[in-house]
């Protein structure tokens, strides 16, 4: 039998052989990534199928901003390392940083322009760290934020104050699905481009949501057709699974990686209901100590919901870009999508 | 009388309970006030006060003290204050501690802040006294710089020659701890060596240094597991875990550190760290560490914990944790409903923590026997099994000092049992109260009465006292009543009363009751019955609320102003029109007032050429006294005059059904007074300019009768921001535009009011 990695390989292989002999058509979206884990390696199972997708830039979170309460400041958290030396990606790298938004309500008007500086900072700092100094440099910089009306001000002083220290660079910045639905109020951010976040649009609390992560009823309330946004924006789109632990039907925490597949043998866990597992014995799910009594629901996202979900964006986002991102590379997910069906959403 | 300030007092006081954790007062937790009955801290000391506070991470250190400085204290005397010492080893400057061993050595030219100079510590010092502290402190001081993480940093860039430095220091400190013979010093000098060696990332030599200089101290100390944190932190290997959470155990001020940093990736590995503990209390301890989590689930690790030893001393403390969790849940406060049990609080985790309870009460710890009883006792009263709770309690020995918890959980559990209140049910409830110094102590007793009871009497149809049980008395200000007033004044004119009617009643005065009654009547413009009420105050009653000076009622109340949505000054109230007319006496009081409006009305129906500037006078008077006008306080005497205190919108009652509709909270307002005295005065002039004023005042009214519209409006000195003009208005704004747009009436109001200039050019 195939291991997965040799499966990914071939399919990856087939698919080069297949683009030699035909060219994407001109208007076909492009293809990105995110990178959402604070190691990265440039293994050549991410590699070849990112070569594959003929992927054009990797958005690759650098670090998370918090705020440090018992200093009254901004610090990094998680920041981006190499376990295995140098990363190399022929992709563009794009440094994404999320910032919570205590951060963003938190820090003092006349502390934005200091943090705008770190920022920069810390870019170039784990760039040339990470990827070598030799790496191609990057032209962009994307900021995550779930800004609210109490810190809205702030954050966009910030890609501002941003935009001055790195005139060269193109900004960017996600959008949440309010955020595209209501711009006059939540504002529309001071970016070149946006990229909108399709997907956590469900009540992840919920131990009766059907899925959190893509839930095309409620996607239909956001993306009305023909919608004018401010800005271009790229469509990001859910490439990955996750259990939501409950004890007491109610939630408490997020198990990262976690499908039907490995629950299903789990002797431990028992399915209860469709992507529903009662956990019968405590025990270790994913690094996750889980206790006999708990349920884990699992969240995924299927081809057709995919397309499903296109299709709405097709008659919605009028200020659409050409890129389409997919949050996120992980290997495991490699596995999940073969190459061949993600084409399909182009 | 000043319910008010009273009121306010009383709000300040339960805010500040409220928020501080205590055995007995309100909780304010998760957003979520409760009563507390289950008086946790009687069993434990106070460095374990701070476990049992919070249903999350259990991360406080309790009452907050240092165990530090209080181990210095120990050291350096127990006469020199805490604040000294603290500053000595916290705050006090390296520069400064070195200019201090100077003078200590005879120098006299040394530079110090009068902070340190009049230390008693630095004193001592001065005195020569204590100097192997000082020179240890120095020593310290040098250090802290050199071990702090730069992982939370912006700059990762290490100051120049830190590692030369790190160096240097811990070949001093060998030095220093070789020469020293205080063990108490020794102790401490090797907790620096340990902490210089985990942050040079040299895990071996931090091991070393723990094992050569702390390991064989036969007293662990404070210092001793301080080393022992940094000893985990630098080797982070399999023993880490069982060390992080010793440290947990024993010192309150490291839980936040060692909490987070009890961590694994996986089953082996949290295997592997519990094989490698060399006791149940080890295992016992990794156990509640994993329960302390954010994940974690404590009833089945408190089981874990039973069965490696039931005689461990932590399932006390995880039981007092579970029930104070429990008792958020059991008696969240303004219990008006009977407590329905288990299903607010998952009957699944009660039941096993009552059959582990069981358990323990046959095989636990002896001395934690009184704890398991009460804890069991609570667990039923939960459940609603208030016999059971009862007979458990009465298990309680009659010498023990928990004795007074098991009586006044007793004494709860017979309130909510309650379906009726009588007569003997007060008396025989309020005398048990008043005659127990521990019940009147636990300060949520009362009000746990009061929510109790005031259920009852609603059910009972006794509105007065239900309405003093969920109320403070200035309440009835607020919600204005005449149905409640009557019961209060029935209850007053009682010959007999229960001592709980009579507690009930402290404070309340009839002619205050009195006063509301002519209020009630006023707010309706029944103003002979109103005068009729106020008559029956012996002398002149002033209005109780006092704000800025303004309070004293005058002549103004009749006075139009344009601008008084935008301003408080009371010098922009107009009195050109309400100045020639018929007063017959001065207004200094309600019963003042109500006799010049009445007379003022009589008046203007004898004299029809009179009357429409008397009727124009009288609307404004109605929209000066309406909730939202600059009088407001007359009739609504919980309105201040401040600025922006007219808008506020109140909630409803809760402790009523729906079918109680005569104490909703809802200002009564009738904004129909005010408008039918302006259309009046609008049929009794050919004045196009008064007719124009009219008009504009009677859109006032309507605007007051909703504090919405209000809202939307006052704030409108510099225009419209987000609201759309309140619908009420706009009849007669559009009347205004269309009738009288040549006044020059309408041309100053389009002037001065940026709300109607809104609505008529958007």
């Amino acid at each position: 039998m195939f291991s997965s990695k040799l499966r990914i390989c071939a399919a990856v292989l087939c698919l080069a052989l297949l683009a030699g002999c035909q060219r994407t058509p001109e208007s076909a979206p492009s293809i990105s990534f995110y990178h959402w884990k604070s190691d990265i390696s440039s293994d050549s199972t991410s590699v070849a199928y990112l070569d594959a997708l003929t992927a054009r830039k990797l958005y690759v979170r650098f670090f998370d901003i918090k705020w440090m309460k018992s200093q009254g400041e901004t610090y990094p958290e998680a920041v981006l390392h190499s376990s295995n030396g140098a990363a190399t990606f022929p992709q563009e790298i794009v440094p994404t940083i999320y910032i919570t938004n205590e951060a963003m309500r938190m820090i003092a008007p006349e502390d934005i322009a200091e943090l705008a500086q770190h920022i920069k900072s810390k870019i170039r700092e784990i760039h040339d760290a990470v990827f070598g100094v030799g790496h191609i440099p990057f032209n962009e910089v994307q900021l995550d934020c779930d800004w609210t009306k109490g810190s809205r001000n702030n954050f966009f002083a910030l890609l501002e104050a941003l935009r001055q220290r790195m005139p060269e660079t193109r900004l960017s910045c996600t959008i949440r699905l309010h955020q595209f639905k209501y711009p006059d109020q939540t504002g529309v951010p001071p970016v070149d481009h946006g990229s909108l976040m399709c997907y956590n649009m469900g009540d992840l609390g919920n131990i009766n949501e059907p899925n959190s992560i893509l839930n095309l009823e409620n996607a239909r309330k956001y993306l009305l057709p023909n919608t004018d946004y401010p800005l271009p924006l790229s469509i990001a789109l859910p490439l990955f699974s996750w259990g939501i632990q409950y004890r007491s039907d109610k939630p408490v925490q997020l198990i990262n990686g976690v499908g039907n597949g490995a629950l299903s043998s789990n002797p431990a866990l028992h399915e209860i209901a469709p992507n529903h597992f009662e956990v019968r014995e405590s025990t270790f799910l994913s690094g996750t100590y889980v206790y006999a009594g708990d349920v884990i629901r699992t969240e995924q996202v299927t081809l057709s919901d995919l397309k499903a979900l296109m299709g709405l964006i097709d008659q919605s986002i009028r200020t659409r870009t050409h890129e389409i991102i997919f949050y996120h590379l992980d290997r495991e997910i490699l596995e999940t999508y073969p190459i061949h069906e993600l084409e399909t959403l182009r | 009388m000043n319910w008010k300030r009273c009121a306010n007092v009383l709000f300040i006081a339960f805010s500040l309970t409220a928020l501080q954790a205590s055995a007995c007062g309100y909780f304010w937790d998760e957003e979520e006030l409760y009563y507390k009955f289950f008086h946790d801290q009687e069993w434990f000391t106070e460095d374990l006060h701070g476990l049992l506070y919070t249903p999350m991470e259990p991360l406080f250190a309790g009452s907050m003290y240092d165990p530090n400085i209080r181990a210095w204290q120990e050291r350096l005397g127990t006469d020199l204050p805490e604040e000294a010492i603290s500053w000595a080893v916290y705050q006090m400057p390296l520069e400064e501690i070195m200019e201090v061993q100077r003078a200590a050595k005879g120098a006299f030219d040394i530079t110090v802040s009068e902070a340190t100079r009049t230390n008693p510590l630095v004193q001592r010092w001065f005195k020569k006294q204590h100097l192997d502290a000082l020179a240890y402190l120095i020593y310290a001081k040098r250090c802290e710089p050199h071990c702090i993480s730069r992982y939370y940093h912006w700059s990762e860039d290490e100051p120049e020659n830190e590692q030369e430095t790190k160096k240097d220091l811990i070949v001093q400190g060998k030095v220093l701890i070789e020469s020293e013979s205080d063990p108490w010093l020794k102790g401490r000098y090797a907790f620096q060596l340990v902490r210089l060696a985990h942050y040079d990332d040299n895990a071996e030599m931090a091991d070393s240094f723990f094992e050569v200089y702390l390991a064989r101290a036969t007293e662990k100390s404070y210092i001793y597991y301080r080393a022992l944190e940094q000893k985990a932190g630098a080797l982070m290997d399999d023993d880490s875990p069982r060390h992080f959470a010793r440290v947990y155990h024993e010192l309150p001020d490291r839980r936040t550190e060692c909490l987070r940093s009890f961590s694994f990736t996986g089953e082996n590995s949290w295997q592997v760290s519990f094989d490698r503990c060399e006791t149940n209390e080890e295992r016992a301890l990794m156990y509640m560490l994993r329960a302390f989590r954010y994940d974690g689930y404590e009833i089945e690790e408190m089981e874990n914990i039973y069965a490696l030893d039931p005689t461990s001393h932590l399932l006390a403390l995880l039981m007092a944790r579970q029930i104070n969790m429990m008792e958020r849940h059991a008696f969240p406060s303004q219990a008006d409903q009977s407590l329905v049990y288990p299903e607010k609080i998952g009957s699944e985790n009660l039941d096993r923590l009552l059959a582990l309870c069981n358990k323990l009460l046959d095989n636990g710890r002896p001395e934690d026997q009184t704890l398991f009883l009460i804890s069991k006792a609570c667990m039923q009263l939960y459940q609603g099994e208030f016999n059971g709770a009862r007979k458990t309690l009465k298990k309680v020995p009659a010498d023990s000092p928990h004795t007074p918890q098991a009586q006044l959980l007793d004494f709860v559990s017979r309130i909510v049992e309650l379906q009726k209140v009588d007569k003997a049910t007060e008396n025989a409830i309020y005398e048990e109260y008043a005659s127990n110094a521990y019940f009147k102590e636990c300060h949520d007793l009362m009000p746990l009465i009061k929510d109790r009871f005031g259920a009852l009497y609603i059910q009972q149809e006794e509105f007065g006292k239900a309405f003093l049980c969920h109320h403070q008395p200035d309440m009835l200000e607020i919600f204005l009543d005449l149905n409640v007033i009557d019961a209060i004044i029935a209850l007053q004119q009682k010959t007999t009363r229960t001592h709980f009617e009579t507690y009930l009643l402290e404070g309340i005065e009839l002619t205050d009751i009195y006063e509301l009654r002519g209020s009630w009547y006023m707010q309706r413009n029944e103003l002979e019955n109103a005068i009729a009420e106020f008559k029956k105050l012996p002398t002149y009653h002033e209005i109780w609320t006092i704000y800025e000076g303004t309070e004293f009622m005058n002549r103004l109340i009749f006075a139009e102003n344009i601008k008084h949505h935008f301003h408080t000054d009371i010098e922009s109230q107009s009195a050109e029109l309400y100045a020639p007319l018929p007063f017959t006496g001065e207004i200094e009081n309600k019963l003042d007032l109500c006799t010049q409006m009445l007379a003022l009305e009589q008046h203007a129906k004898k004299n029809r050429k009179e009357a429409a500037p008397i009727y124009f006078a009288l609307g404004c008077a109605w929209n000066n006294l309406s909730p939202y006008g600059w009088f407001r306080n007359v009739m609504y005497h919980h309105e201040g005059n401040g600025y922006d205190s007219g808008y506020e919108c109140n909630g409803t009652d809760w402790a009523l059904p729906e079918s109680f509709k005569f104490m909703s909270t809802k200002y009564y307002y009738d904004p129909q007074i005010a408008i039918g005295y302006f259309m009046k005065a609008m049929e009794a002039t050919d004045d196009p300019e008064l007719k124009a004023r009219c008009v504009f005042f009677a859109a006032e009214s309507r605007m007051y009768e909703s504090p919405q519209n209000k809202e939307g409006c006052w704030h409108r000195t510099t225009g419209i921001e987000d609201e759309e003009p309140g619908r009420y208005e706009l009849e007669y704004y559009d009347q205004l535009a269309e009738e009288y747009g040549n006044t020059a009436f309408y041309q100053e109001v389009l002037r001065e009011c940026s709300y109607l200039r809104e609505y008529i050019n958007p």
